[in-house]
């Protein structure tokens, strides 16, 4: 007993040291994506915001598109006129407008501040005191800052320079992060706070990056009961992107950046949300399973329609793209997961369901996930797109998207699909249209999809018997799909079902440049074995070709000014086969 | 002094005589202030000084301050001063490069079969030690090929496999990359080499060696890091090797001790996210100039091979105070 308090402080010291440490900075969970814009709604509710777009448009309209700091935003005189000296000088202004079109873009001024002791000594300025400034201003289109340095009293620009990126934004745009912050209710539900508890929160903002969009990026946080909600706020599409809670104090990061960018929340968000964990979804008499794989794209398992199984599998393994340019210079572009895979264009976000309406008419809807190289639709960059659309009556197609842009013209894009129907279990039997009628594979084959290739009355080529009578016919894409595609001209292979062939996340199947059937699934029809009564895999390689002739434009993108600011425009090539149910 | 002139010969002799054991004196303090001189002179200009177990360098500086070109270009035709250049993606693998405008350039068969590099570095013979990069795809070059240093001879122009690297974990496409950082040492003649071969999302398994630049042989490791790159400065307290972590935003430093092994726990020494103007990104590589300027290059790695294709390139630098001993931030800059 005399030794009880002994082991009671004992024990407490053991637990103690057992519990995890709480660290400053440490995530209370990973980051949530939210995508959040709503401009209209924000220019009714926010009166600065409003205030703020009027203002942009009117300096847009005029001969001198830049949004000054207004003189109640400076402090005194002199820094009124190191702003004006500044714009007056031809090298600081020199960005206002696009130089292929000649549109206005936006630029601000986001900082006039004298220039500091330990500056003007690196930089070996010499200045009267206090007569030097530091003049800056942010070009939304070019993503750039112009800095200019100017002696106010002998009313001289010293030194301009131009970097990429942005600087601290001004006051004002900072006020309206967080006022948008205030305004969007998911945020405060995070915290699991009133909107009006919210608003009273201790809050700052920290400038943040957008290194993706290559956009402005500000960091409203919020602090409450040890906590802090870091709000990311894309200030060129104005936008919020999505928020970070971890522990810690506003004053622990009193001089430093913002611990979100948009990197870091769409990582974190895609990993736990979509490569983590498999999803299911239900629309209409449509389920099914899906997940993000390392480096095949958004997978589809386990469909069903009204119950009955439809599909085992079905991916995009990779985007072969070659350029008749140089023979041999292409890429297997994997597409997938942003963190620990070999794909090399990822996803920014998870999927979309989107409804697929035609004359006012739903007719189904399509699952959509999308994969960019970082800086698309810059040169040599790729955006991709998985495309699953499920219709009302049953049928459903399996497609892939290009967004270009690639290396250049001449390009040659082949996706390789993998397609397994069924329910994995039932005996499969294939049937291809010989031209007067359905004739039985026996064996493990290839085929193209040429221009002379023969369809059945409806358009179909192949035949897919699932099991009990059920199965699906094949319709390539001929352009009849109403998408702007031009056809898949695809190679197919017909094979039988092992998991090793491809069932799970695989490495890069082929070469990116071969034109002939060697796109990689032709290795596993050697030997051809027969199908019959086995699980059929169907290796589906459309081909397409980019195009930029004005008017024409297919697997393609540009860049133009909207707003002032950049806005990317697709005409994007689809590919990928209806499958049509049948019944005997 | 001056008293002395005055003197007639004979007494300046006697003068001298008597004053013989002064005089010797003042030859002994000029010998020995010649000694001290040359010993300073030595001291400055030949680096190092042994004793206590410590290695003490008087400058300040790189320790790959002896790297050479390679001669065998000369041999093709090109003109020196040459360059390394690994950029080219559509022609994969090493160039050599005349650095001048229209300058020539040279691929030797044998390089492109290696496939794509990523980090080099140069020892005083001019060898080139490569890293294997993947890029964009594994179809050339899988996992395994990635955990392996190349060596370019530099009379000859042969590339071989120099040594491949032990790994806690087998490469995987999960995670599609082996070497990323390398730093030669010409005072110890060794091959500092990271390696991220074997990490996975929740574990570091990743390494840096040092390697005996004859043999090829493991000197040393430090395991479970991840590191990207790699530089060693000469301070005059000792050598110290400076590498990007390859998860945070973060440069770290760790002492070597006189033989170059690893010494003591890695330090954090900052966060590039913290700097005026920086970002969450990784740093990839870290060099030295003439100037004693620390260079950090920074990427943002994800494990994925978008981290090879991303043209984003930011370069943060740091001036050496040898005053303090210290790195001071100067600026940041895109590429």
């Amino acid at each position: 007993m005399k030794h009880v308090y002994l082991y009671l402080a004992l024990l407490s010291l053991l637990i103690f040291a057992c519990m995890p440490e709480e660290k400053e900075g440490a995530a209370e969970e990973p980051a949530v994506l939210l995508q959040v814009a709503e401009r209209a709604r924000w220019e009714r509710e926010i009166p600065l915001f409003k205030a703020y777009w009027q203002e942009v448009h009117q300096a847009l309209g005029s001969s001198f598109p830049v949004v000054r700091l207004q003189p109640s935003e400076l402090e005194g005189r002199d820094a009124q006129m190191a702003q004006q000296l500044a714009l007056q000088y031809p090298d600081f202004v020199r960005d206002l407008f696009d130089p292929q079109s000649g549109q206005p873009l936006h630029s601000e001024v986001m900082k006039v501040a004298p220039l500091s002791e330990e500056r003007l000594k690196r930089d070996g300025i010499a200045c009267k005191a206090g007569a030097c400034y530091v003049v800056e201003m942010y070009n939304f289109f070019f993503n750039q800052t112009t800095t200019a340095l100017v002696d106010v009293s002998r009313r001289q620009v010293l030194n301009i320079s131009v970097k990429s990126g942005a600087r601290e934004p001004n006051k004002r745009l900072q006020n309206m992060a967080r006022e948008i912050a205030l305004h969007t209710p998911e945020l405060a539900e995070a915290l699991g706070l009133e909107p009006e508890v919210f608003r009273t929160l201790n809050s700052a903002v920290k400038p943040a990056s957008c290194e993706r969009s290559r956009h402005l990026g500000m960091a409203p946080v919020f602090e409450h009961q040890g906590r802090l909600l870091w709000v990311l706020v894309d200030g060129t599409d104005w936008k919020v992107v999505g928020y970070k809670i971890l522990r810690g104090r506003l004053s622990d990061w009193q001089g430093k950046v913002a611990p979100v960018s948009e990197r870091i929340i769409q990582n974190e968000a895609v990993m736990r949300q979509f490569c983590e964990q498999t999803n299911s979804l239900q629309v209409g008499d449509w389920a099914m399973e899906y997940v993000l794989l390392p480096s095949d794209g958004l997978v589809l398992q386990q469909l069903r329609f009204r119950g009955k199984p439809v599909l085992q599998s079905a991916k995009l393994v990779d985007w072969h793209v070659s350029y008749t340019f140089k023979e041999g210079f292409g890429y297997s572009d994997a597409v997938g997961c942003p963190q620990f895979s070999s794909a090399a264009v990822v996803a920014f976000s998870g999927p979309s369901v989107e409804p697929l309406v035609k004359e006012g008419d739903t007719l189904g809807f399509a699952l959509v996930q999308d994969f960019r190289s970082p800086v698309w639709p810059l040169n040599c960059n790729y955006r991709y797109e998985n495309r699953y659309e499920f219709y009302r009556d049953g049928r459903f197609r399996i497609s892939g998207v290009n967004h270009g842009l690639g290396c250049g013209v001449t390009g040659w894009y082949r996706p390789v699909f993998r397609i397994d129907l069924g329910d994995g279990k039932s005996a499969e039997e294939m049937e291809r249209w010989e031209g007067t009628g359905w004739k039985q594979l026996e064996k493990e084959a290839w085929h193209l999809q040429a221009e002379q290739t023969a369809y059945s009355p409806e358009g179909y080529l192949y035949k897919w018997y699932i099991g009990n009578g059920r199965g699906y016919y094949l319709e390539p894409a001929r352009g009849q799909f109403e998408d702007g595609g031009r056809g898949d001209f695809a190679y197919t292979y017909v094979t039988v079902y092992k998991p090793e062939e491809g069932e799970d996340d695989m490495t890069t199947i082929g070469p990116c440049c071969n034109t002939n059937e060697e796109q990689g699934p032709e290795k596993f029809l050697r030997p051809a074995e027969p199908l019959a009564g086995g699980n059929i895999v169907l290796w589906y390689v459309p081909q397409m070709k980019n195009d930029n002739t004005p008017g024409r434009e297919y697997c393609w993108a540009a860049i133009k000014v909207e707003e002032g600011r950049q806005k990317s425009v697709t005409w994007p090539g689809t590919v990928g086969p209806m499958f049509v149910p049948f019944e005997e | 002094m001056s008293k002395r002139k005055k003197h007639p010969r004979g007494k300046h002799k006697v003068a001298t005589a008597k004053k013989r054991p002064n005089a010797g004196s003042k030859k002994w303090l000029w010998i020995l202030l010649l000694l001290l001189l040359a010993g300073l002179l030595w001291w400055k200009f030949f680096a190092e000084r042994r004793g206590s177990g410590k290695v003490v360098y008087a400058q300040a500086r790189s320790s790959d301050y002896c790297k050479t070109e390679p001669v065998f270009p000369l041999k093709y035709g090109l003109r020196s001063p040459l360059l390394i250049d690994l950029s080219n993606r559509v022609d994969n693998g090493l160039f050599i490069a005349e650095a001048r405008q229209g300058g020539k350039r040279l691929q030797l068969p044998e390089w492109k079969k290696a496939g794509f590099f990523g980090p080099y570095a140069l020892d005083e013979e001019g060898n080139i030690y490569l890293g294997p990069v993947p890029h964009v795809s594994l179809y050339d070059q899988p996992p395994e090929h990635q955990a392996q240093v190349f060596l370019v001879d530099g009379k000859t122009g042969d590339i071989r496999s120099f040594v491949r690297l032990p790994y806690a974990a087998p490469p995987s496409p999960r995670n599609p990359f082996g070497v990323m950082g390398l730093a030669y040492d010409c005072d110890l003649k060794t091959l500092y080499v990271s390696t991220v071969t074997g990490s996975s999302p929740e574990e570091e398994r990743g390494a840096v060696f040092q390697i005996d630049r004859k043999t090829g042989k493991v000197l040393d490791k430090l395991e479970g890091i991840d590191a990207l790159g790699l530089g060693i400065f000469n301070h005059p307290s000792g050598k110290k090797l400076y590498f990007g972590a390859a998860r945070k935003p973060e440069v770290f430093v760790v002492d070597l001790d006189e033989d170059g092994h690893f010494k003591g726990v890695p330090q954090r020494l900052f966060s590039l996210q913290e700097l005026s103007g920086g970002k969450f990104e990784h740093a990839h590589r870290i060099r030295f100039n003439r100037e004693n300027q620390m260079e950090v290059k920074a990427i943002a790695f994800n494990y994925t091979l978008q981290a090879a294709s991303d043209p984003l390139r930011d370069i943060y630098v740091f001036d050496y105070n040898p005053t303090t001993d210290e790195w001071t931030f100067r600026e940041m800059y895109k590429q």
